[in-house]
């Protein structure tokens, strides 16, 4: 496993630039059933093949979308370090993961601005499978420490609430 | 058209604030980040290392509602009917059902905003309300977008994160 260099502020980042892509895979049915376990969801779809071929007409078993939206934050916040901060995230699952796929998060910097004392990354996102395939488009906002500025405060809630102008419609 | 004005009243409605009913542990966290292959999160030299056993991934709040140590097994009624889906009964929020007669459900995508990091000894309260019920004409028929908010709190009222779920009945 590679991680990415830490930790970017506003300065030192580009509009384009793409995050290191974070890669999972093959994801077979002991991942599923992991996950499954780790969050008690026993939906069978996950786990039981017959059930999902037969009962459900799925064409093999799925990959957890509750997994699929931790990996994007996954790639988020290895990118952020610990001194970002993943402030929002929204995407759709548009397409289905299989087991046996190897999936691969991805994100672009789309835009950056100064917010105050911090600066702020808007990002494209997804999720891609070995054949390029998208299931997961989505976007971000990355909070970010300017260069020579303060640290993002521990608790962001009185913060944010400065941003109401930011805030995506659907929060 | 399945969006009538009942069905309309429903938007805005809140349900129940739900406590997770146990605080988060160095154990369940630890399974968790191995289940979900969290990445090292780096930090700056001499920073502050991101703590895995203390702090969790930030959607972690979505999974803090398990079954407790009192619960009925909910496994019991697969000996009624051993075909059961599995799902009995996750993501329960307390809302009203929307009573109409699609009945395929999709999780069309999420919508996540982050205040506080979760910590370990965190007891995760959630309240859920329907913020949207549309109606939309798809390829295969009709279908009904629900968008349900909830709201993730921890047992002193910090906010840990929004997070809006649509699903789509067809």
């Amino acid at each position: 496993m590679t991680t990415a260099p830490c930790c970017p502020v506003l300065e030192s980042i580009e509009a384009g630039q793409q995050l290191p892509p974070l890669t999972r895979g093959p994801l077979l049915p002991p991942h599923l059933m992991r996950w499954s376990a780790a969050i008690e969801n026993w939906h069978r779809i996950h786990y039981d093949r017959p059930y999902a071929v037969s009962h459900e007409g799925l064409p093999d078993l799925l990959v957890n979308g509750s997994w699929k939206q931790h990996f994007v934050l996954q790639l988020l916040r290895r990118w952020a370090g610990t001194t970002g901060w993943v402030w929002t995230v929204d995407f759709q699952f548009r397409g289905m993961n299989l087991v046996g796929e190897t999936l691969t998060a991805w994100g672009r910097v789309r835009d950056l601005r100064a917010v105050g004392e911090f600066g702020l990354a808007e990002l494209d996102t997804g999720i891609v499978d070995q054949d390029g395939r998208e299931s997961t488009p989505g976007t971000a906002r990355v909070l970010l420490p300017r260069r020579g500025g303060p640290a993002l405060p521990q608790d962001k809630t009185a913060l944010l609430a400065e941003f109401t102008e930011l805030r995506p419609a659907a929060s | 058209m399945y969006v009538t004005d009942e069905i309309r009243a429903l938007i805005g409605q809140k349900g129940p604030v739900r406590s997770a009913g146990e605080p988060l542990s160095h154990d369940r966290l630890r399974r968790f980040n191995q289940a979900a292959m969290e990445p090292d999160i780096p930090s700056p030299p001499g920073g502050q290392p991101f703590r895995r056993d203390e702090l969790a991934p930030p959607l972690w709040p979505l999974h803090a509602f398990v079954r407790l140590v009192d619960a009925p097994d909910p496994f019991d009624v697969l000996v009624e009917d051993p075909e059961l889906d599995g799902t009995y009964g996750a993501g329960e929020t307390g809302l009203p059902p929307v009573d109409i007669p699609l009945n395929r459900i999709l999780n069309g995508g999420v919508s996540a905003e982050f205040f506080a990091q979760p910590e370990v000894g965190d007891v995760v309260h959630a309240q859920s309300e329907y913020v949207d019920i549309s109606e939309r004409a798809g390829r295969s028929g009709p279908m009904v977008i629900v968008a349900i908010r909830t709201s993730y709190t921890t047992q002193h009222g910090r906010l840990l994160c929004r997070v809006t779920n649509s699903f789509i009945r067809r």
